[in-house]
């Protein structure tokens, strides 16, 4: 894996991804959380229990609220996400916080780029601000977000 | 606002143009915020406006005061629309219909199903960043068939999106009032920021 | 007691009394098979999460978990319900996650959280109602470790 060092990075830097989540990680992902569980319910912080309807696993379960197909849970993308900006900032690194919105649903099996693009660099505190996207194949951005990161210098 | 502010930096370095642009955040206003200092800093034009809710989409209103936000409840998600147009004027500014071409929060919807009038309205934001190429065509046959002025606007909700789409000027603006006095004029059109590589001023407006 | 808010056309209610009011979700004992079985859902290669020979040389002595791990486990209870009477279902609109200490193995997280605030709005599937919730993830040493702000959207489709 590959370091980042602060100095080498600029306004306007590009990093990218391929992923195509399929059914079954999202089953996998499903049963770590407990998200989609017979019998949860719906949780009004959107972050565990899951709306137990199957808009995750089926696609009656996805027509059940209006979707064409069934989808990633929201905290599998930001998942993506995270892992997306650790991996560009390397080991040394440390993401400090990371925002995402939910725009369109994700479905299972969509090939899918994950970007990050380099918007601005602190350089008291080495940080750097990120926006994030995640494009399909379809030119939609379902997810979009920021993030920002401190990374070490180059001694 | 300087991450903004430096990103439109490094677009100019890639031989883009853009002036300034139009703060217009999501029903709210805050008259005392002022970015006067970081604009000029880095020799970018920030104009503060707002993005309202109303009866028929989303208005963007620029040259108002807290008269503008006392008059109206900025958080109400159903303003009145002629009132806001109206009300625009009546203190100084200008409102122009948001992303016109988009279901349900733009313009050209509810004057097709429900025939609303455009009495008040002088101007659509016919290029969106946000919106896809269908809606911003729905815009444009709007704009088309009531003659109306063209803005553009990037509606950015991240750095990156700053200043994709923009408002062309025939004059420099660089104060609030010569923005209304522009917009007011109608000598105005909506561009790519593609098309600003040696191209004429722009502006932009950024959404939050 | 409730509110109305959002303007003629998109009236909804709330329970305000739960606006700010925290409550304790439960606690979590972290272990390395929860670390590795959220990694191996996402493909995980760092080495930080995921191999052990190099994490015990690397910058925090030992593996650590993906910052991302505390939005994705689940501590049994749901937090206070705001019970939004506004459209016929649920999304997860977003999540901000502030990471501020390592999360190690065995270390045991309590999570406490509290709706932030209710806020309606319009877009292109029309209106929707926002339920954003904040919630802190404190270890044994009581260190808030990390927090995040979910949104959850209320809409009918």
């Amino acid at each position: 894996m590959e370091q980042r060092y602060f100095e080498a990075v600029d306004i306007g830097d590009e990093y990218e991804q391929e992923r195509t989540p399929t059914s079954e990680d999202v089953q996998t992902f499903l049963s770590l959380t407990g998200l989609g569980r017979p019998g949860s319910e719906a949780r009004s912080d959107g972050r565990r229990g899951g709306p137990g309807d199957g808009r995750f696993e089926s696609a009656e379960g996805a027509a059940s609220v209006g979707l064409a197909a069934p989808i990633l849970p929201g905290n599998m993308s930001f998942a993506m996400m995270s892992r997306l900006v650790t991996d560009w900032a390397g080991v040394g690194g440390h993401m400090l916080s990371l925002d995402v919105s939910f725009r369109r649903p994700v479905h299972h099996n969509d090939v899918l780029t994950l970007q990050v693009l380099v918007t601005d660099t602190v350089d008291d505190d080495a940080q750097v601000k990120l926006d994030i996207y995640m494009e399909n194949e379809r030119g939609e951005r379902p997810v979009q977000g920021t993030a920002l990161v401190e990374l070490p210098r180059r001694e | 606002m300087e991450g903004y502010l430096k990103w439109i930096v490094a677009r100019r370095k890639k031989g883009f143009r853009i002036d300034g642009f139009v703060l217009t955040e999501h029903r709210q206003f805050d008259p005392a915020v002022d970015y006067s200092d970081l604009a000029e800093q880095y020799g970018v034009t920030v104009l503060r406006g707002a993005e309202v809710e109303t009866d028929v989409g989303h208005v963007l209103v620029y040259g108002i005061d807290e008269r503008f936000a006392k008059e109206f409840d900025l958080s109400n998600i159903a303003l009145p629309y002629e009132d806001v147009f109206s009300g625009a004027r009546e203190f100084g500014g200008y409102a122009v219909g948001a992303h016109a071409g988009r279901p349900r929060i733009g313009l050209a919807e509810h004057v097709a199903e429900r025939g609303v009038s455009l009495e008040q309205v002088g101007a659509v934001e016919q290029l969106n960043g946000g919106s896809n190429d269908d809606e911003n065509g729905r815009a444009l046959k709007l704009a088309e068939a009531h003659g109306l002025a063209c803005v553009g606007g990037s509606d950015a909700h991240f750095v990156n999106a700053i200043g994709r789409c923009l408002t062309a000027f025939q004059r420099p603006v660089t104060s609030v009032e010569a923005l209304v006095e522009e917009l007011r004029s109608g000598e105005i059109h909506a561009v790519r920021v593609e098309e600003t590589v040696e191209a004429g001023s722009a502006a932009v407006r950024e959404g939050s | 007691m409730t509110s109305d808010e959002g303007g003629s056309d998109a009236a909804f209610e709330y329970d305000e009394t739960v606006v700010g009011k925290e409550v304790e979700l439960g606690s979590l004992n972290v272990t390395a098979e929860m670390i590795a079985n959220y990694c191996g859902s996402l493909g995980e290669t760092n080495p930080l999460y995921t191999d052990e020979a190099w994490a015990k040389d690397g910058p925090y002595g030992g593996i650590i978990a993906p910052p991302g791990l505390m939005t994705a486990l689940n501590f049994g209870a749901g937090g206070l319900d705001a019970k939004v009477t506004f459209g016929n279902t649920t999304f997860f609109a977003g999540s901000r996650l502030e990471s501020f200490e390592p999360i190690r193995p065995g270390d045991t997280i309590t999570a406490r959280t509290y709706v932030k605030e209710v806020y309606p709005k319009t877009g292109r599937s029309g209106t929707m109602v926002f339920v954003v919730r904040r919630t802190d993830f404190r270890n044994g040493d009581d260190t808030i470790v990390a927090a995040t702000e979910a949104s959850q959207v209320h809409r009918e489709v």
